[in-house]
């Protein structure tokens, strides 16, 4: 399979891209009350939390009231109060509760905004949100999460998740420790015949958009081209269907699917225009992404390594 | 259906009708259809069991999710001295997949108020459905993905934490099942597995998968309704 994007420095860098965090025992756990130590740890952006807990238990132990009573597998985190969800990227986490428009950082930096670096966290082991979090308390359930989130994306690409479920059993394992010890070149190994993949003509983009506060997800099945030809669609499609994965294109030749167009439909609220942001920019991997990229290019380069487009709407002030 | 196995968030709203008909027939079941708009969202199913604990041996192992007809069984609880009682209430959610086009059944359990675990789950649920069977769900259900076919996800209207029951195969099991009712010339028959197959309609398509997905984890519709409350056609 040829390789005819853009050079892969776009992955590197999206993979090497991490958040200078700054973490807290929360104060009522811990026997120096706020004069705990804060951890300060860069984070990969493409990484999950949970893998670094076993650091933060690590270094908070021994400041733990109550050692023997705390369960290390009940760990979480929160950020202005609002609990982390452990199965999301920590880019997304990021880029979708600080609400920050990147192409402002400096500038905030520079005035002492609420949301400069380092990003503060704090580390609970009690009263675990089961409301809002899952749960964490079995030894695989990231790696569940994780490998279900890339069946989706299999899914939505191919119509199937064959591509995933016939990795061996020995890639499979190595994908999984690629996201555990962070190892691009293995990952991408794996990943470019699950991403990159061109036998078959795309059948969906793998995306999901973030609302900021609500933290609302909103998901919809997105061609990579635009339906140019309606003589494409099988016989008598039914009026009122509104799955376009039930028309299968066969052929993919119309105007490709930009960020702006998939905004517009799923969000149309925010985004009045498939060309201007006015109201809210959409940020991927910390990066305000031009409303006329086509999807089908920004999945290959720069997709978080379960397969999906986290974009995160920020909103303009 | 216009992608039978498949179903558009349209059937899927009417498939939902024809469920919850047949569901106000089960008393035990407490359901309610939600809309967002005037959009089908999901279906949700209370479900509430007491638990019975031993107090010979007070081990997990030997509680007992209460099923119906227990009540019946009295060399049992001659044995067996019930005591302090658990209550279990599980809420079940039937969500179409935005994804696999296909509904999802996501479930949520709490003993006691307490949210419970995977190996809860099994526990009362997935293992009191393998009592009155001789395949264990159990072992299917465990030889699925990493944690098996049970994963935890967020609820796709929700947003919150449920437990699911992995959709990646259900479109492959309703097309075992049956098929679509065709309005063609009848034919004879050479394909003797084709003419075993069920006719599946919209009217009836729900009610065949939960029999399928929700018997695994113990949500049970009562047989007789299956077929005596005019679903043959």
């Amino acid at each position: 399979m040829s390789f005819d994007g853009p050079p892969p420095s776009i992955r590197r860098a999206i993979w090497d891209g991490s958040i200078p965090v700054q973490i807290l025992l929360n104060p009522g756990e811990s026997r120096v009350f706020d004069n705990t130590d804060p951890f300060y740890i860069q984070l990969p952006r493409v990484s999950y939390l949970p893998l670094f807990y076993p650091q933060l238990y690590a270094f908070f132990e021994s400041f733990l009231i109550d050692k023997g009573s705390v369960n290390p597998a009940e760990a979480w985190l929160d950020f202005e109060g609002v609990p982390l969800k452990w199965h999301w990227p920590i880019g997304l986490l990021y880029d979708i509760l600080t609400g920050r428009d990147p192409s402002y950082a400096t500038m905030d930096w520079n005035s002492g905004d609420e949301h400069r670096l380092p990003w503060t966290l704090t580390l609970h082991y009690s009263d675990y949100p089961n409301e809002h979090l899952m749960r964490l308390d079995s030894p695989n359930a990231l790696q569940d999460s994780f490998v279900n989130s890339t069946k989706e994306a299999d899914y939505l690409r191919n119509g199937n998740s064959r591509a995933v479920m016939s990795l061996s059993m020995a890639d499979s394992a190595k994908l999984w420790e690629s996201i555990e010890t962070h190892n691009f070149d293995t990952f991408w190994s794996i990943a470019d015949r699950l991403i990159t993949n061109s036998a078959y003509p795309i059948r969906h983009i793998p995306i999901k958009v973030y609302l900021p506060s609500a933290a609302k997800v909103v998901q919809k099945l997105v061609p990579p081209y635009l339906q140019g030809h309606r003589s494409l669609l099988p016989p008598n499609p039914s009026p009122q269907s509104s799955q376009s994965m039930l028309r299968l294109i066969l052929f993919n030749t119309g105007e490709p699917t930009t960020v702006g167009i998939v905004l517009k439909t799923m969000v149309p609220e925010l985004f009045l225009s498939t060309r201007a942001n006015r109201i809210a920019k959409p940020v991927l991997h910390g990066i305000v992404i031009p409303l006329n990229t086509p999807l089908v290019e920004l999945m290959k380069e720069a997709s978080y390594p379960d397969g999906f487009l986290h974009v995160a709407v920020s909103m303009m002030s | 259906m216009e992608s039978f196995p498949y179903l558009t968030q349209r059937e899927f709203a009417t498939a939902a009708k024809h469920l919850c008909e047949l569901l106000s027939h089960c008393s035990d079941l407490e359901h309610r259809l939600w809309l967002l708009g005037n959009r089908t969202t999901y279906i949700s199913i209370r479900r509430e069991a007491p638990i019975h604990q031993s107090t010979e041996n007070s081990s997990a192992e030997e509680d007992e999710l209460a099923m119906e007809g227990d009540q019946e069984n009295d060399s049992e609880c001659i044995v067996r001295k019930v005591s302090p009682t658990k209550l279990a209430i599980i809420e079940y959610h039937i969500v179409l997949s935005p994804v696999y086009c296909v509904p999802v059944l996501y479930f949520n359990m709490a003993i006691d108020s307490t949210p419970a675990s995977l190996d809860d789950v099994y526990q009362y649920l997935v293992r009191q459905s393998d009592l009155s069977r001789d395949v264990s769900w159990e072992e299917t259900l465990r030889a699925v993905g990493v944690h098996g076919a049970i994963s935890q996800g967020e609820h796709p209207v929700l947003g919150t934490p449920f437990w699911f029951i992995h959709p990646c195969e259900t479109a492959a099991l309703v097309e075992n099942w049956g098929t679509v009712e065709t309005h063609s010339i009848p034919r004879l028959d050479i394909d003797d597995s084709h003419s075993k197959k069920g006719i599946i309609s919209l009217q009836n398509y729900l009610q065949i998968w939960l029999g399928m997905i929700g018997s695994t984890v113990g949500l049970h519709l009562p047989v007789e309704d299956l077929t005596s409350k005019g679903y043959s056609s």
